[in-house]
């Protein structure tokens, strides 16, 4: 967030003049991406992708055709049976802007409390594995609506009470879900968090309403921006993660917040799968529901 | 010769009583040395103190010299000067740039005290100064490497808003850098931002600058002599490996009240300065301060969030000194200095407040044991903190980073006869740091974020210096300086566990008990041969130790940069450097010229680990953020500069490249420095037109500087995800810019009229060329919905920036 506000200081003091830079990238080597998850109750999905070259346009052909490797062998153990994930194309999620549109999808194994799971993807000639493990489930305590001044008691942020286990390390990520509005669950602002500030406490905080990404300017404009409005029931997920899944996507989130502004080093994201980009990791989740009057 | 006989009979009574007379024979060798030094009995001592006849201020770094011999050499800080010669008639010669010179014939048959005072002389608009020879200090003097230039002549150099500046005057000069806009720092050879010691009336400065590198925390109405020494550092001067910034307040006009000030666009400001008891007592108080926020806010959108933004710095400088005999003088100085910036987004619930400054004391006793041995007591106190505070909805964090010197030093100069000086002192520093100490709450809970860490460490040096003549054409310096560093307690190292980072094991360290010492001997050493009597060659060796550092967790320096010591995980930063000069005068001394060539090594270099967050201090010693490695500069630096005349200025070339390896970045790989630049131009004219227009001009261009760029790009989550390429590996486009400036001084017909005035009109990026700040990629559109793209954009702050300012004296 410092980081944040040292950009917002430095455009706001001075007229700054901003100009198209005409910049050339060398070809990259072609690298495979992966994003995928295990979830407690839940089937493990995997999402295989490749990289490309920076300044290739992000059009329907890139999403259609070259974006998903859609002939990946995908297998997931437990250390009992062998889970091989079929591909499937989510049309519904393309046509709600939502993510993941293509992924490979478990049937067999179902995550568990403090289970331990291992991933095994052989893509365009190339190996790739990853280990997940999904940590104690932890809840809220309370969780609560509340209106912002001005708004005309219409928008606010959620509130949640969350009490810490001292004794152990904990790391959390938060997501949350308008019933009829979102069709995925999407990371709050602010998503991920260690329990370093607050071991063994019992405090509250805010919760915003996250985006699925922050790049058309426009949806700073809208009202319901970072908020709940009243009418909405939002499901909110509270998922443990453990540190290799934490250590991902906090360097992500800076990568992605940072986009080359010269007040930080560019970021190391903390990959936890060998043979590939990105990750493979575990989700302890607890969903609790509230309905905004 | 009468001491060469005296040895001789000397050496017959030895051999005759041999076993009787060896402690004799010691005692008589010690006195013979010691006679040939100090010119037993026929050699006398003329020495005093130079000044300005106008303001009685003391002139630093003027030359006086016995013109027969042509031995002498310059005023110390305190204007002193001493020489020993063989008895004899002699015309005293003193001079300095800018004054008349002075010339007394002396009959030196005994031991006298002159003071010398120097009127300075009108600026003519002929081409030829006639003020005698023109002085070839540059030739004669072992110094490389070294800039100085009075405070008077760095005022008629244009820069940002007309606001006169020295920080970026010496950025013109070759081998000096400054970042760019923004960028609080400046760079010497290749060298990092926190390896030049910054000094003010002995005083350190930790932040030497405002408003992110615009300006810098001197106020140029306030001082009298500065002087940048980047190669063959003598042994007087330690604690940073690349350069020494010594910056010197005037003392305060001994004989009148003077009031001078200045009314410009964004600051303005105002020195008022006069004797407490003529010529015995002065004082002086500067004052400065800005109105930034004033001015930009016709920039900032109305809609924009950020109208209740406001931002300001000022500068106070005052000192006071008190001539009490002829042998001791003491004086007093303190600067102190703030920037302030605050924030209230109302919209957002977001408040915010960030400040910064420095705060320094300094007191001084000069004492004259004698006319050859001169001696400086002084005590310093240094300040330098950094505070930030942020309110959003029912979060509250702060952040205090900071850093406080308590200093003693004594220094003495040995002026035993006219081919000897030598320095020797000792300085003992006692740092506490406050690298990173948080607080936050949520609502009503205070959240962990580790008890206030302080650091303490003691910094310790001795040195011992001489600056001799070997016939007419060898002139040595060679000093040794031995240093001591030790990091001491209370303290907590936390021992963690790798891969649960829990604390498995804390080792406490009580009040004062040692940590971790380090000591080092470090050897200073240069030479200058005389070829002829218009050129010479100069060659210097040095070897420096730093032990404190700055961790920059940006690319772009911020007072947000934090000072810490070292410690068990952190070693002394190890520097040595090696330089080669060619100076050569033509014109008689109208046009220096020089080439010099250097060659740097710098060991134990740090950075923050990559994907380190400087927040993770909580139950952790910051020390285990960083990676060491070292560094490579090398480069040639060409120089061309014109003194007198009624067009004066310099030319400047610098061909550098600076790099860096370390094993925890880049892949190992070596890298560009991130201030790694190759090309580096200066041209800087000052043109008097008459006695009432001074037209001036600067142009520069630098390499643009170094970025790592992104490689490829990659989806995770929804959201465009870079993949970064070889740290440092992209190079910006480059950096130029063009100043002028107008200085008009109305004369008024009355003879009455008491104040002086002058106007100064001058623009800043006179082709209003769009220099980078810094390169961003800007992602527009829906990705999911496939209608994106990326491009680069790159942001500029400053455009093409007329500005006036009315300065006044009376």
């Amino acid at each position: 967030m410092k980081k944040f506000l040292f950009i917002i200081i430095a455009i706001s003091l001075f007229a700054s003049c901003e100009k198209e830079l005409d910049i050339d990238l060398p070809q990259p080597d072609a690298k495979l991406v992966v994003e995928g998850w295990i979830e407690n109750g839940e089937y493990p999905v995997v999402i295989v992708t490749r990289n490309s070259s920076y300044f290739a346009p992000i059009d329907t052909n890139f999403l259609m055709d070259s974006l998903f490797i859609t002939d990946a062998l995908v297998i997931v153990s437990d250390g009992f049976q062998s889970d091989t994930l079929q591909p499937f194309l989510d049309v519904a999620a393309y046509q709600n802007g939502a993510w993941p549109i293509f992924y490979y999808k478990g049937s067999k194994i179902l995550g568990v409390e403090n289970g331990n799971y291992s991933l095994y993807i052989e893509a365009e000639g190339e190996v790739i594995t990853g280990e997940a493990s999904i940590p104690s489930l932890v809840a809220f305590d309370t969780l609560w609506w509340e209106a912002e001044a001005g708004t005309g008691d219409s928008l606010g942020y959620i509130h949640a009470m969350v009490t810490d286990n001292g004794s152990e390390k904990n790391y959390y990520r938060i997501f949350s879900k308008r019933l009829g509005r979102d069709y995925n669950f999407v990371p709050v602002m602010e998503s991920i968090y260690d329990d370093i500030y607050f071991n063994g406490l019992t405090f509250e905080y805010e919760i915003m309403r996250g985006e699925l990404n922050y790049e058309d300017e426009e949806i700073f404009e809208d009202d319901e921006f970072g908020s709940y409005k009243s009418g909405d029931t939002v499901v909110v997920k509270l998922s443990s993660i453990n540190k290799a899944h934490y250590d991902f996507w906090r360097t992500l989130e800076e990568d992605v917040m940072a986009g080359g502004n010269p007040f930080t080093n560019p970021v190391t994201i903390r990959h936890t799968v060998e043979g590939a980009l990105g990750v493979f990791g575990g989700y302890g989740s607890v969903l609790d529901t509230v309905i905004i009057q | 010769m009468f001491h060469v006989y005296l040895s001789v009979i000397l050496a017959g009574i030895i051999n005759d009583k041999r076993t009787q007379q060896i402690t004799m024979k010691y005692i008589l060798v010690f006195l013979l040395i010691l006679a040939s030094l100090t010119g037993f009995a026929q050699k006398f001592t003329i020495s005093g103190h130079v000044k300005d006849s106008a303001s009685g201020e003391s002139l630093i770094g003027a030359s006086v010299y016995l013109k027969e011999l042509m031995k002498g050499g310059t005023t110390n800080t305190y204007g002193f000067y001493s020489i020993t010669a063989d008895a004899g008639n002699y015309t005293l010669v003193g001079s300095f740039i800018g004054y008349k010179d002075f010339r007394k014939n002396i009959a030196l048959n005994k031991n006298i005290v002159l003071d010398i005072e120097l009127s300075s002389h009108v600026i003519t608009t002929k081409e030829v100064v006639i003020t005698g020879d023109r002085p070839d200090e540059n030739l004669q003097n072992t110094d490389m490497g070294t800039f100085n230039m009075p405070v008077e002549k760095i005022k008629s150099i244009p820069v940002l808003f007309g606001e006169v500046d020295i920080l970026k005057t010496i950025t013109l000069t070759p081998g000096v850098q400054s970042g760019g806009e923004g960028n609080s720092a400046f760079y010497v050879r290749g060298g990092g931002p926190d390896q030049n010691l910054v000094l003010l009336d002995e005083a350190v400065v930790y932040n030497a600058s405002h408003l992110f590198g615009f300006f810098s925390v001197f106020n140029a109405d306030a001082l009298q002599h500065v002087e940048l020494t980047k190669s063959g550092m003598p042994s007087n001067y330690g604690g940073r490996l690349a350069s020494v910034l010594d910056v010197s307040m005037k003392d305060g006009n001994l004989k009148k009240y003077h009031v001078d000030g200045g009314i410009g666009l964004i600051s303005s400001r105002l020195t008022v300065q006069g004797p407490i008891k003529k010529d015995t007592s002065s004082f002086i108080i500067s004052g400065r301060r800005t109105y930034a926020d004033l001015v930009m806010k016709p920039f900032i959108k109305k809609t924009s969030d950020f109208k209740h933004t406001g931002y300001y710095f000022y500068d106070l400088n005052a000192k006071i000194n008190y001539k009490i005999s002829d042998k001791d003088r003491i004086f007093a100085s303190a600067y102190f200095g703030r920037d302030l910036f605050n924030m209230d987004i109302k919209d957002d619930d977001l408040k915010m407040k960030m400040y910064w400054g420095n705060g320094t004391v300094t007191a001084r006793w000069n004492h004259l044991f004698s006319q050859k041995l001169f001696s400086n007591a002084s005590f310093i106190f240094s300040d330098y903190r950094f505070e930030f505070g942020t309110t959003m909805d029912m979060y509250d964090i702060s952040l205090l980073s900071g850093i406080n010197d308590y200093n003693a030093r004594l220094d003495f100069t040995y002026l035993p006869a006219s081919s000897h000086v030598i320095k020797f002192g000792a300085d003992y520093i006692f740092h506490v740091f406050t690298p990173n100490n948080a607080s936050a709450r949520s609502g009503d809970v205070d959240l962990i974020v580790g008890d206030a860490v302080k650091l303490y460490s003691h910094e310790a040096a001795l040195y011992l210096n001489d600056e001799f003549s070997i016939g007419k054409k060898f002139k040595f310096n060679i000093g040794l300086r031995g240093s001591f560093f030790a990091h001491v307690g209370p303290f907590d190292r936390f021992i963690k566990d790798s891969i649960t980072d829990q604390i498995v094991d804390t080792i406490k360290y009580g009040n004062g008990e040692m940590v971790k010492p380090y000591w080092h001997l470090e050897p200073r050493a240069s030479a200058r041969f005389i070829l002829n009597p218009k050129s010479s060659l100069k060659a210097s060796f040095t070897q420096n130790y730093q032990y404190i550092h700055l961790a920059s967790p940006t690319t772009v320096s911020m007072p947000t940069d934090v000072w810490f010591p070292s410690t068990e995980l952190v070693k002394p930063q190890f520097g040595t450097q090696y330089s080669l000069g060619y100076y050569r005068n033509f014109d008689d001394n109208l046009i220096e010229t020089s080439v010099e060539v250097y060659y740097k090594e710098m060991k134990n270099q740090i950075e923050y680990a990559e994907g380190a967050l400087i927040e993770d201090n909580v139950n952790n010693n910051t020390d285990n953020n960083f990676v060491f490695g070292t560094g490579t500069a090398y480069g040639i630096e060409f120089f061309v500069n014109k003194k007198f005349g009624s067009t004066t200025g310099w030319v400047g070339y610098t061909l550098a490249r600076s790099s860096r390896q370390f094993d925890d970045i880049n892949n190992g790989d070596v890298f560009s420095a991130k201030y790694d630049r190759r090309h580096d131009i200066s041209v800087v004219v000052t043109h008097s037109l008459n006695e009432k227009l001074t037209l001036s001009a600067v142009w520069v261009y630098a390499t643009g500087n170094c970025a790592t760029m992104p490689v490829s790009r990659y989806i995770i989550g929804g959201n465009v995800v870079s993949e970064y390429g070889p740290r440092n590996g992209f190079r910006m486009p480059a950096y130029h810019r063009a100043d002028v400036s107008l200085t008009w001084y109305p004369k008024s017909k009355k003879k009455t009229r008491k104040i002086e005035e002058s106007w100064n009109f001058s623009i800043y990026n006179l082709y209003n060329r769009k220099n980078p700040y810094f390169i961003f990629f800007d992602v527009e559109g829906d990705i999911l919905a496939g209608s994106a793209a990326i491009t680069a954009k790159q942001v500029s702050i400053f455009s093409i920036l007329p500005s006036v300012t009315w300065n006044f004296k009376f």
